[in-house]
């Protein structure tokens, strides 16, 4: 008896969720905003210089960022398309200076790619998590800022003839994946009403590790902008 | 029905001005409030106070105030500055000091000829208007007085301590006029008068303080502060010229700052000292003596891309004109043949430097219009097909193979252009070809 009440206790728990997820309105796309660390590579292209560490030193890049992909399939688990814009900036004090200026190197990555999402913890077992991989090409436009502040210039020290200005895009793509937490199990209530009230489905926090490559494929002309990026932000399904 | 009306404060000498509707018309009234009013009239009388039938002059104006005999000297004195209309500074007061100004005033006299008087009050001395002969008064000149005008123009030369009061140096601020009475010729029961009141500021702002400055690439960061004149709506001026003494005027400066810190730019070249300082100036024009007075150089310093380039980074930044406009992207292998070309031929004699100054000068803006042209960018890579292929061969043949190749190339092309000439005239006569 006892086993058959169990039983019937874990289907009425696997079944309340899905009845709840059938009430829900529909969701096809996913809205993330996120700030992220970046350290880009610039100094391995080089046997000893280390002019990024010179003028910024250790620090990560910090910036802001927004992704937005809609979803293609929803066997299990998503596959979504979609594509995000971010603003990555440091600052530092100028090289060799016997001034006070700063010098800053500003990156704002543009990206397209794929997601695939494992959502069936979440949307079968009621598990709040959600791993997931991404992938996708990038096109980052960068510039560097010199002490008064403008786009710094200078002239290729081997061909004087030739200026060089600094800012450019840059091409790469990146992989990786994350983990979304499933923040409604906190208030149901309040999951309930975002989503008749606002149309989102489900707010989740997330946490991403994403490996860029960002050197124009190889190129031996490209600053080498490549990095090991860790962010986390908020997605809100909808 | 004409009315005559009560009201307060139009002039700091009539404390009640009876005011007509404007029109030059006898003033009527119904009888029992007209008794009323002159009664009033007679107890304030009685009582010591100025009453008179008064109104503003009819279209009474300045219209400008300038020294006598030097004009150029006079451009701004009693019009508009900053925010004051009819200021005299300290500046105007020592430049002008036993001189005379003459004040040119327009009056509206389309309904008839006036009778006026016109009377200057020194510095905080209020005047009576109750006439056109007010009778004199201390602090009271008169400088026309009961004549007819009968031109909408006219003028009078005042001596410029008169409204000043003859001290420049008493770190005052107060207030002259300048009264203009009048009544109609054919009408002398309304008596109007129009008061202007020219401020005499003669307190300078307190000078500002600076905090500190930071030197730059061909850059000095000056910031200050200045607590003592915060709310009195001043702008800074800043001053700066090479070696240790600042004078002011100083060599360069940069005038009507709003803010309390300022980027010298211009001017400055790195490793020279200057010394630098800021001044006050309030809306009257009166600038504060020189702040505390630093002395800095500009020092040379490298920017991240500076670094980069120095270490030997291969990315050429920008975008690659023409043909990264064309291509679309700067990472191309035929840009990269291009820019081979570009430093392994062309910079290795004078004429292909010339040739890269040239394009690297003017080259960007063809590679702007044709950025958003998808037509002329296909246009510019067809174009720049063959000269890849030759760039190609100068970088792989070396100079002297490129020119070899490029004979080579003219040859074959003029065979082949002879070879097609000679069968398609084969059968026509020589005498006919031409």
């Amino acid at each position: 008896m006892r086993i058959a009440q169990t039983l019937l206790l874990l289907v009425a728990l696997a079944v309340i969720p899905n009845a709840q997820v059938n009430a829900e309105t529909p969701k096809s796309m996913m809205f993330e905003l996120r700030t992220e660390f970046y350290n880009p590579e610039i100094d391995s292209a080089f046997e000893s210089a280390t002019p990024y560490e010179d003028a910024f030193g250790t620090d990560f890049m910090w910036g802001l960022g927004a992704y937005v992909d809609y979803q293609l399939l929803r066997d299990y688990g998503s596959l979504a398309i979609g594509a995000g814009i971010a603003y990555n900036s440091i600052t530092g004090e100028a090289v060799e200076a016997e001034s006070d200026d700063e010098t800053s190197l500003y990156m704002m990555p543009m990206t397209l790619g794929l997601t695939y999402r494992f959502d069936m913890l979440a949307q079968r077992w009621s598990i709040p998590i959600v791993p997931y991989a991404k992938a996708g090409l990038t096109c980052a436009l960068w510039w560097v800022t010199n002490g008064k502040g403008e786009i710094a210039n200078t002239r290729n020290p081997n061909s004087p003839y030739e200026e060089r200005t600094g800012w450019s895009t840059t091409f790469g793509f990146y992989y990786g994946g994350g983990v979304q937490f499933l923040l409604d199990v906190f208030s149901h209530r309040m999951a309930t009403t975002m989503d008749s009230e606002m149309g989102v489905n489900n707010s989740y926090l997330f946490v991403e590790y994403l490996r860029h490559s960002l050197n124009d494929f190889g190129s031996a002309e490209s600053i080498e902008l490549s990095s090991d990026g860790v962010s986390f932000g908020l997605m809100f399904e909808f | 029905m004409r009315v005559l009306t009560l009201a307060h404060g139009l002039q700091d000498v009539d404390p009640i001005n009876l005011i007509e509707t404007p029109t030059r018309n006898t003033i009527t009234m119904t009888s029992a409030k007209f008794t009323t009013l002159a009664a009033i009239m007679v107890v304030l009388q009685t009582l010591g106070m100025n009453v008179a039938h008064a109104d503003e002059v009819p279209g009474f104006s300045i219209q400008g105030m300038t020294g006598v005999g030097d004009v150029s000297l006079n451009s701004r004195l009693g019009t508009a500055s900053g925010s004051i209309e009819h200021v005299i500074n300290i500046s105007d007061c020592e430049e002008y000091a036993g001189k005379q100004v003459e004040i040119t005033m327009e009056v509206d006299i389309s309904l008839g000829d006036f009778y006026y008087t016109l009377m200057v009050g020194q510095p905080d001395v209020s005047c009576s208007t109750s006439s056109l002969e007010p009778g004199s008064e201390d602090g009271c000149i008169e400088l026309v007085t009961n004549e007819t005008l009968s031109s909408s123009t006219t003028s009078a030369i005042v001596d410029l301590n008169d409204l000043t009061g003859g001290d420049c140096s008493s770190d005052t601020s107060k207030t002259s006029r300048l009264y203009f009475i009048a009544q109609y010729t054919d009408d002398t029961t309304v008596i109007f008068v129009s008061t202007t009141e020219f401020l005499v500021d003669l307190q300078a702002p307190v000078a500002p303080v600076i905090s500190s400055v930071s030197t730059g690439d061909q850059k000095l960061t000056l910031n200050w502060t200045d607590e003592d004149n915060e709310g009195d709506n001043v702008t800074y001026n800043v001053y700066w010229q090479e070696g240790s003494g600042l004078t002011n005027p100083s060599t360069f400066s940069q005038t009507r700052l709003t803010a309390q810190t300022y980027d010298i730019e211009d001017n400055v070249e790195n490793s020279v000292s200057y010394s630098v300082g800021v001044t006050a100036v309030d809306s009257a024009d009166n600038e504060s003596s020189m702040s505390n007075t630093e002395t800095a150089a500009p020092a040379p310093s490298t920017d991240f891309w500076e670094a980069y380039q120095d270490a030997g980074g291969t990315d050429p930044g920008g975008f690659c004109f023409i043909a990264t406009a064309a291509y679309g992207s700067p990472m191309s292998n035929d840009l990269t043949t291009l820019r081979s070309f570009r430093d392994q031929i062309l910079l290795q004699t004078s004429l292909g430097r010339t040739f890269v100054q040239a394009y690297y000068q003017w080259g960007r803006f063809g590679a702007a219009y044709i950025a958003d042209k998808p037509l002329l960018k296909a246009v510019t890579r067809t174009l720049l097909t063959p000269l890849i292929w030759l760039a190609s061969a100068f970088v792989v043949f070396g100079p002297m193979g490129g020119i070899l190749l490029l004979m080579s190339l003219g040859i074959v092309l003029f065979a082949i252009r002879r070879s097609v000439h000679r069968r398609i005239f084969r059968h026509v006569p020589l005498e006919v070809r031409s």
